[in-house]
């Protein structure tokens, strides 16, 4: 009766703690609701037909590569013009160890992300050492050596032509030529993108990364060796990057020095900006968004660069915080993380 | 001995090639620190003006007198409606907002003249070659080392030696003192960003006789210009005329010497330079010449 | 009168009677009718995957307007069937024609599929085609690789880059040197048609002196063309694309040479698309393809002059390949009736087709189901105050091996 611990067990709790913590609890809730409503839609897509199927496949590969990105983007404050690399050195390595070896995509998988990993690391290593506009023109550069080695190669890369003949391999003894169940590998390789991100962002690592963001010189006082926490997020973003480009090359059964080109850089750029920068919904929107404006713009104007270019605009001088962005800022309370 | 002599000559003369490609990226970032992506776009305008008004006019001279002017008009409705409300913002914005007006710009010019290929031609009185101790030179590639070199020289002479100049430079580096000063800082930006703009034009419709006129030109030309700008010197206008003339050199001679290797050099020189030494052969920061 | 009940039918009946019958018979065949009239009413959809925009843009818009033109001449419709032409840009990429193409067929629900200017585009989508089954006429890409890829429904109507550079190569060696120096840019395109080039230049007894390759998009040929000045060689064989060949051309002149150094190439390098922008520097240049718009046949003739009517434009070799294209459309589809859901049928009708093209005569080497056709060597003039192609020699009835040379 007299022990303080007990008494403080049952006395009540003061009003606000109790309020804030049941909002949380509410809005944790909430978004679980909205995460589930959500995967579920996209576990139906294959319901919609063939052709909706695999357009929206080619979305949530872009959207990992796009996330992936902007954990240089929006999370370190590295704007990158040479993401393509491992996206598609990643494609390469299993497209050409299939065509020309005979190797399982699967172990064609491993290898590409293993050798995106490493490149990732190489580049990064050097890359890192200068920021701003040299930062984009060196990681630029990196992209292009390799695109340049795409091109000449073509013995094995099949230069500009590029290489065809890449032989799916089977998913528990179902085929993945049938295009649902491609679709549904695609799905659970964004989820875990998705997933492994969020729960990085979280980590304490996350917060080193938006520390560098916010102020890089104030990081280095307290004495975190910032360098090497770049060249890990530069690292960590180019093997997802090579992941997305592995199940790219799963997709299309083909690659070509088109993937490594820095325009596909820029493309990357521009989804993350429409979607919103230091997010990891935001990302995966604006893939949705451009590849969808694109495909849909294209079909029915000729002149479909002009009005992806004029949005693009708009979204940069009125829309910073791209869609998911104001979404968030000016949508419902329990989508703001606390 | 021969062949290197006429091969590093052609590499100087492709060098003021891409002096005139990179001059209006250079200015703009020096001056004001701001990222034109859409430099190469200007560039591509330049060309196409050029071919309209000569194809109207049936001259060349007045051609590359006044191509300049539709694209510094273009430039400054640019500066005023968009750009301006971005010198606060971080140069990722500039490059973003730039970059989104390639592709506007570049869907303009094909929706204007077609996707065909076009091409401006060679004054008659320029037309064919010289030789000079042994090496050939096109009598135009002359002209545009004299063209050139004389944008140069009037850049620098506006820059270091007149009022204008001063002006600008104290309007870059403190804005509050300068417009305290009675500088209106916001119409020398839009000026600033105008001869920018039209250098790339003029650059533009020099240089197409020897280029061509074309859609995807404005690509072609951006990459090789940015490379110029980095290894010179982000901000140095001297920089970027010493870097060009070296990537010219060097680049040509890769393509001489080490042919299977071509794409890869120039590639490969930024690299060196950016690691070795990051604000380029020149580069002290802002605003230096 | 009992009989008068038994006998209902007076003489209007008959007529009531049959008009009843017709009546429910027309009511009968009403409920089929527009099951029959549909199935050969129902419009014919063609997808055009064409690069229309980037560097290609001009060619995609010609091969289009061809097959326009050859539409609009027959009238719009097929074996009853109207035409609707369904386009998407290909951008050059292989992963978006990829998916364009996915689009026409799944989505769109396209009959046929014609087009594709890019062989990289071409390549990607030859497995997707073979497992779809879905009709393709390709319409532009000249990779020799295309005619060996055998895919029931694949045909090809364009030409494959062997059949002009290869006869180039012979024609070459027999009457305008022995010995010859090769440039091209060194893309998939410049290596292939330099291999088919010395395919038919060795093999006739040929030397070839040295290959360069400049890179893609190169801006400055001086270099290239201070190696070729100092090695003088007694021909020079080339082959670059788009603003590459106008620069190249330009320069070859500006730097000298024209008239120095003799200079044949690939048609492609001075045809219509980039012969406006070399101009008088192009003068003299002989090179090999399977058209010219000089060409003195009836059918090019009307082809040339109608063409220039509506679009004001000499035609090109790319918008034959769409005239071309509608034609072999046109004749397969009238020989089965317009049915386009027996796909076999198609094949044959198509293998069967064959008919005087502006080009000369057409048809399809059952082998490859690629054209044969001639092969016309041409030398750049000023012909009535233009710049053109003109025709100094013909080869006829090119056809290539039946099995891919190595």
């Amino acid at each position: 009766m007299n022990d303080p611990r007990s008494a403080a067990a049952t006395a009540p709790r003061p009003m606000l703690e109790a309020q804030s913590s049941d909002r949380q609890r509410a809005f944790v809730a909430q978004r679980t609701v909205a995460a589930l409503v959500v995967l579920l839609l996209l576990a139906a897509v294959p319901l919609t037909g063939n052709y909706t199927t695999g357009l929206v496949a080619e979305v949530l590969i872009f959207a990992i590569f796009a996330m992936s990105l902007d954990l240089l983007i929006g999370y370190t404050g590295l704007m990158s013009f040479g993401h393509a690399a491992f996206f598609g050195l990643s494609a390469y390595v299993v497209t050409t160890l299939g065509v020309h070896l005979g190797v399982s995509g699967w172990w064609g998988m491993l290898a590409g992300v293993a050798l995106s990993t490493v490149a990732a690391a190489v580049i990064g290593f050097f890359c890192i050492r200068v920021s701003g506009i040299p930062f984009l023109m060196l990681t630029m550069a990196f992209s292009q050596l390799l695109f340049a080695v795409a091109v000449k190669w073509r013995d094995i890369t099949g230069g500009t032509d590029g290489l065809p003949g890449f032989q799916r391999p089977a998913l528990l003894g179902l085929s993945l030529d049938d295009r649902t169940t491609l679709y549904y590998l695609v799905l659970a390789g964004f989820a875990l993108t998705f997933w492994l991100l969020r729960r990085l962002i979280r980590s304490p690592l996350g917060s080193v990364l938006l520390g560098i963001r916010e102020n890089e010189q104030r990081m280095r006082a307290i004495g975190y060796p910032v360098q090497r926490f770049k060249l890990i997020a530069f690292t960590v973003a180019g093997a997802f990057a090579g992941f997305g480009g592995a199940l790219y090359a799963f997709f299309n059964a083909f690659v070509s020095s088109d993937i490594l080109h820095w325009s596909l850089s820029g493309d990357a750029i521009m989804m993350v900006i429409l979607g919103g920068t230091g997010t990891i919904v935001g990302p995966a929107l604006g893939a949705g968004i451009f590849l969808l404006l694109k495909n849909f713009v294209s079909s029915y104007h000729e002149y479909w660069m002009l009005w992806v270019g004029l949005v693009f605009i708009a979204c940069v001088m009125f829309l910073r915080e791209g869609l998911w962005g104001a979404v968030i800022k000016r949508g419902p309370a329990w989508l703001r993380k606390e | 001995m021969q062949t290197a002599i006429t091969q590093i000559t052609n590499g100087l003369v492709f060098g003021m090639l891409l002096f005139l490609m990179s001059a209006g990226l250079s200015l703009i970032f020096g001056l004001m620190n701001v990222v034109n992506v859409a430099h190469g776009s200007f560039f591509m305008l330049g060309a196409f003006f050029a071919m309209a008004i000569a194809g109207w006019t049936g001259s060349f001279w007045l051609a590359l007198a006044l191509a300049w002017i539709p694209a510094v008009a273009i430039g400054v409705v640019m500066e005023r409606v968009f750009m301006r409300y971005l010198y606060r913002r971080t140069h990722l914005d500039q490059v973003l907002l730039t970059f989104g007006f390639t592709f506007v710009f570049a869907d303009a010019v094909r929706w204007i003249w077609g996707p065909e290929i076009r091409n401006l031609s060679v004054p008659e009185a320029l037309s064919g070659a010289i030789e000079v101790a042994g090496v050939i030179v096109p009598k135009y590639r002359v002209f545009l080392i004299a063209f050139g070199g004389a944008i140069a020289l009037a850049l620098w002479l506006f820059l270091e030696r007149s009022r204008v100049g001063a002006m600008v430079r104290a309007g870059v580096d403190d804005a509050g003192t300068a417009s305290g000063l009675g500088i209106n800082v916001s119409a020398l930006f839009a000026m600033i960003f105008g001869l920018g703009v039209g250098l790339a034009a003029l650059g533009g419709a020099a240089a197409s006789p020897v280029l061509g006129v074309y859609g995807g030109m404005d690509i072609e030309i951006l990459i090789p210009a940015f490379i110029v700008v980095v290894i010179g010197g982000l901000g140095s206008l001297r920089g970027a005329f010493v870097a060009s003339l070296l990537v010219g050199v060097i680049d040509t001679l890769g393509k001489a010497y080490f042919p299977e290797l071509a794409l890869f050099v120039v590639y490969l020189l930024m690299v060196v330079v950016l690691l070795t030494r990051p604000n380029g052969l020149f580069g002290v920061g802002r605003a230096s010449v | 009168m009992p009989n008068d009940i038994l006998r209902p039918r007076a003489a209007g009946d008959r007529r009531r009677f049959l008009s009843h019958t017709g009546a429910l018979g027309a009511a009968a065949l009403g409920v089929h009718a527009p099951a029959i009239l549909a199935q050969s009413k129902a419009p014919l959809r063609i997808g055009v995957l064409n690069s229309f925009s980037k560097v290609f843009a001009a060619l995609a818009q010609a091969n289009l307007n061809g097959m326009n033109l050859y539409f609009d001449q027959i009238g719009g419709t097929i074996a009853g069937r109207k035409i609707e032409i369904v386009r998407e840009d290909d951008e050059i990429n292989p992963q978006v024609g990829l998916q364009k193409l996915k689009k026409l067929v799944e989505s769109d629900r396209v009959d046929i599929v014609a087009g594709v200017q890019a062989s990289n585009v071409a390549m990607a989508i030859v497995d997707y085609l073979r497992q779809s089954q879905q009709f393709f006429l390709c319409s532009g890409a000249g990779i020799a690789a295309l005619s060996y890829v055998n895919v029931p429904n694949f045909f090809r109507c364009s030409t494959s880059g062997w059949q002009g550079h290869s006869v180039m190569g012979e024609w070459n060696h027999d009457n305008f040197s022995k010995e010859a120096l090769l440039i091209a840019s060194d893309f998939a395109g410049g290596r292939d048609t330099l291999a088919e080039f010395k395919n038919g230049f060795v093999k006739k007894g040929g030397k070839v002196i040295k290959e360069i390759y400049p890179p893609l998009g190169n801006n400055d040929f001086s270099t290239y063309l201070a190696d070729i000045r100092s090695v003088n060689p007694p021909g020079v064989f080339a082959f670059f694309a788009g603003s590459d060949a106008v620069r190249f051309v330009k320069q070859y002149s500006e730097y000298g040479l024209r008239g120095k150094i003799k200079l044949s190439s690939s048609g492609f390098m001075v045809e219509s698309d980039v012969l406006p922008s070399q101009g008088r520097d192009a003068l003299g240049i002989l090179s090999s393809l399977h058209y010219a718009d000089t060409l003195d046949n009836p059918e090019n003739k009307k082809f040339v002059a109608e063409y220039r009517a509506r679009f004001k434009e000499y035609p090109s070799v790319y918008s034959e390949y769409g005239y071309v294209a509608a034609r072999c459309i046109h004749d397969m589809l009238t020989r089965i009736d317009g049915n386009t859901q027996d796909r076999e049928k198609m094949r044959a009708a198509m293998l069967a087709t064959q008919f005087n093209a502006p080009r000369g005569p057409f048809r399809f080497n059952t082998a490859t189901q690629n054209p044969v056709h001639n092969v016309y060597i041409r030398e750049v003039a000023e012909l009535d105050g233009r710049v053109a192609n003109k025709v100094i020699a013909t080869v006829r009835d090119v056809r290539e091996p039946a099995t891919k040379p190595t």
